[in-house]
This record gives C-alpha cells, structure tokens and sequence, in this order.
C-alpha cells in the first residue's frame, strides 16, 4: 500500500458522529454514568465496541461497566450483537453498539429530557468550531 | 453535563477513522505492533504511526513492548491504550476550546 492509499475521507465521519453526540446530549435524562458509557462508545470505531473497550475508556470496573451497559442495552440505547471471536476463531464475542438511527426522532418519553434552545444552540456552534478546527489544523499540538 | 462525558465526546468529534479504529483495536486486543494496527485499520503503516505518535502525544496511548507471539520471550515496540487516558481527552477537550462557554445549570 502506498502513502496514496492514505484515506482521504478521513473527517466524513464527522457528521455523523456530531448527529450521535447530539442523540446522546438530547437524553439527558439518563445517569452521568450512562452517558459516559455512551460517551466511550462514541470515542469507538463507529460507536461500537466491546466491554473491556468501554472498561478501559470510561474508567469503570467490570461489574460497574456491566451493570450501566445492561441499563441502557435494556433501554434500548444500546444494541447488543454477537459476533464469531476474531481472535479465537471458535465462540462468539459481544459488542455493544450506540443504537443511532439519524431518521427516528427521540422517543416520546425522552420527549421532556430535550435540551433548552439555549443548550442546544451551545452544542451546535461548539461543535462547528471542532469542525472548523480540524480542517485547519489537523494537529492542535503541531508546533507547541 | 458530567465533565468526563464532554471529553469522551469531543475526542471522538475531533479524531479521525483511522484513530478511532486505533483506540478500538488497542482497547479490545490489547498492545499491538504499529505494523498490525496498519494491517488491521487499513491503512499504510506510515501513516498508522505518524497517527499514533499523535496518539501518544495526546495522552491517549503508551508505547509499550508486545511479543512477537503468545508467551514468546521475544518482544517488539508495540502501543497500548495510557493508562490516563482520562486525562488525554481532558487535555483534547481543553485544547478544543471546550470551556468556551458554560452550560447552564438547570
């Protein structure tokens, strides 16, 4: 493979990401602790990943990690999927994924959990200024 | 908004593919070769550890030894997921103006 092969679509997934994270902040009903589970989901490749990488991320034991992802696969914000072991070739591993569907809008009963216009006015243009930020500077510690 | 939510989630804004991928293989199979990350991520091996030098500096990763197999007394430079992780995307968060404007309480 060749330095061209580099991707170059490497920030297409900003938008979605910003859709997920909004998703995330409108249910503000949930736990600290549920959200942050939600949060090192988020900082995983497509939202998804296994207990141990959610463990690692969020800083939890396992029992502690184990109890909040059961809470929220139970809410139905995360998905729960079982693949072959990639690593063993034999047994299945689990993997957690975010449950985002850009088309659906919040649940009803999350209905009254939304942000003030206020906070999510916040959010949106934060999150522009990320966006902005990366395309200019790929590296915010370059030349420090 | 909890502090260390706000971090988790700008880190995952702010990072790349291939750098979220990173984290993910680190975090599910523990300390790898940059040479198996570039396998595994897809992506050149220069460019893996150009991202993980990035990675290191950022606070989100540590140079580490890895064997070269299973129980081998063999090693290689390898990386694993830091320890303070925590205080990494804390440091991306600052760096990315997290604190522009306070959230109001309710």
């Amino acid at each position: 493979m060749t330095a061209a092969a580099v991707p170059v679509d490497e920030f297409a997934h900003v938008e979605t990401e910003k859709e997920i994270h909004r998703d995330i902040l409108r249910r503000s009903a949930l736990t600290p602790s549920e959200r942050l589970v939600l949060a090192s989901l988020a900082l995983l490749d497509r939202g998804q990943g296994t207990l141990r990488a959610i463990r690692l991320i969020a800083g939890m034991d396992r029992g502690v990690a184990q109890k909040w992802i059961k809470n929220l696969t139970r809410l139905g914000f995360v998905d729960l999927r079982q693949i072959p072991c990639p690593v063993t070739g034999g047994g299945v591993m689990s993997i957690y994924q975010i449950n985002y569907q850009p088309s659906q809008e919040p649940p009803q009963w999350a209905a009254g959990t939304l942000l003030s216009g206020h906070e999510l006015g916040w959010v949106l243009s934060t999150e522009t200024s990320y966006a902005d930020a990366i395309l200019e500077s790929h590296d915010p510690w370059e030349g420090k | 908004m909890d502090v260390h939510v706000q971090h988790a989630l700008t880190a995952s804004l702010v990072l790349p593919r291939a750098d979220l991928r990173f984290l993910t293989l680190l975090a599910d199979a523990g300390p790898l070769t940059a040479a198996r990350l570039a396998e595994a991520g897809e992506v050149n091996q220069s460019y893996a550890v150009v991202r993980l030098a990035w990675l290191e500096r950022a606070g989100l990763v540590v140079r580490t030894q890895v064997a070269t197999r299973p129980g081998a007394l063999l090693v290689r430079p390898g990386w694993m997921i830091s320890p303070d992780i925590n205080l990494g995307l804390e440091r991306l968060a600052d760096q990315f103006s997290m604190t522009a404007e306070p959230m109001v309480a309710r």
